[in-house]
């Protein structure tokens, strides 16, 4: 046990990060520094709030192959990230998704639009979440906290829309998700107009 | 169960946002002048016009009752977006300031008259008052310092604007509230009528 704990804590001093081309949170490093990365970037945390607002809206019986397909999606996203255009999926990409899956929360459809509309933002945020290049091992130690973080935001949301659906009549939940939608896709139509100007 | 696994989720999902959000140093909030969230929390505020004309959304809506008490606060937004992406572009739109001191006229008169209307008719209106509220809001975006962070705080403003309107019409159930309710009305009307004159 001893010499894999040690073998365990080599590798991870060997991986420590070192230096990167510029950090989305000066003074946060590696994990921790993914797990936060779809706070940081407005694209993948309104498209991810939006998603997980649409899971919780659906309930159990098709969040569970949504989130699957989510998750997928993510990871498939994560092994293609650093493609080129990477950039767009960190600036207008994650914006330019947000956008249906807010209008999804206005208007009704069934559990397969659901689970496309999760792997779309699965995908979309996947391919955003890669890091400057860097040493493999500090790239891999962000990456799995970018995975954790992504779907952790998804989950807080689908709680928040959950417990709507659960605590509130059907018709007052269903409309307080529709208002939330409305402005989530007025924040992410404002900020992509924003990243359009910029180009 | 399942509530209850969704409850903790909601307040740690509360605490790890409000604890991890990058939101920029505000030691000097932006007075006038777009900078964080804190300045787009602000801004409806602080702008009279725009604070009276949410409140008669709201208070309108309450006096439309269902459908429209939940679609003009949701077709707002939905329109101020293309409002506002205007404005970020740069796309000029005529007397902004002018409709939107007279879209408080209107919407006062609306609630202190009680005038009703077919609900395509209602969410047109609030529509295009939005589409001008919204590129004022557009317009000083591209100054904040966290555009984000600037939009997310105007947006939620609004929304607890629109929602105070919302309460607010919940008096109408009394004759005294529904007093109360229309000369908030008549007083939303004066003050945009005011904007409107200087």
């Amino acid at each position: 046990m001893r010499p894999l704990l040690g073998a365990l804590a080599a590798l991870f001093w060997g991986w420590s990060p070192t230096a990167f081309a510029h950090s989305p949170m000066p003074g946060f490093e590696g994990f921790y520094v993914g797990v936060l990365h779809p706070l940081a970037v407005p694209g993948q945390l309104l498209t991810l709030v939006a998603g997980g607002l649409l899971l919780g809206r659906q309930g159990p019986p098709v969040a569970r192959p949504a989130f699957a397909a989510f998750l997928a999606a993510l990871v498939a996203g994560v092994a293609a990230g650093g493609l080129p255009p990477a950039d767009a999926f960190v600036s207008w990409a994650p914006l330019a998704a947000a956008l249906p899956l807010a209008l999804l929360l206005l208007i009704p459809h069934g559990g397969v639009v659901t689970i496309l509309a999760a792997a779309v933002a699965g995908g979309v945020v996947g391919l955003g979440l890669n890091p400057d290049p860097g040493p493999f091992g500090a790239v891999a130690i962000t990456v799995a906290g970018s995975l954790v973080g992504a779907p952790f935001l998804l989950l807080c949301a689908f709680g928040a829309a959950d417990v709507l659906r659960e605590r509130l009549p059907a018709v007052w939940s269903r409309n307080v998700l529709r208002v939330a939608g409305a402005w989530l896709f007025a924040l992410a139509a404002l900020l992509l107009a924003l990243e359009l100007r910029a180009v | 169960v399942a509530s209850r696994f969704g409850a903790a989720v909601a307040v740690v999902a509360v605490l790890v946002v409000t604890l991890a959000a990058p939101l920029p140093a505000v030691a000097h909030a932006g007075h006038g002048s777009a900078a964080g969230f804190l300045s787009g929390l602000a801004h409806p505020v602080l702008g009279i016009d725009h604070l009276v004309a949410m409140i008669a959304v709201g208070l309108w809506g309450a006096i439309l009752r269902a459908p429209a008490l939940w679609l003009l606060p949701v077709a707002f937004p939905l329109v101020m977006a293309f409002g506002g992406a205007l404005g970020v572009l740069g796309t000029p739109l005529p007397y902004v300031e002018p409709i939107i001191a007279l879209s408080a006229v209107a919407l006062g008169l609306f609630v202190a008259f009680s005038v009703g209307m077919p609900v395509p008719a209602s969410v047109v209106i609030v529509g295009v008052f939005a589409l001008f509220h919204g590129h004022a809001h557009g317009a000083e975006l591209p100054e904040a310092a966290s555009p984000f962070a600037y939009a997310l705080g105007f947006v939620i403003t609004t929304g607890l604007l629109h929602l105070c309107g919302i309460a607010l019409g919940a008096l109408l159930r009394w004759p005294a509230g529904a007093s109360v309710v229309r000369g908030s009305g008549a007083l939303i009307a004066i003050v945009g009528l005011v904007f409107l004159v200087i």
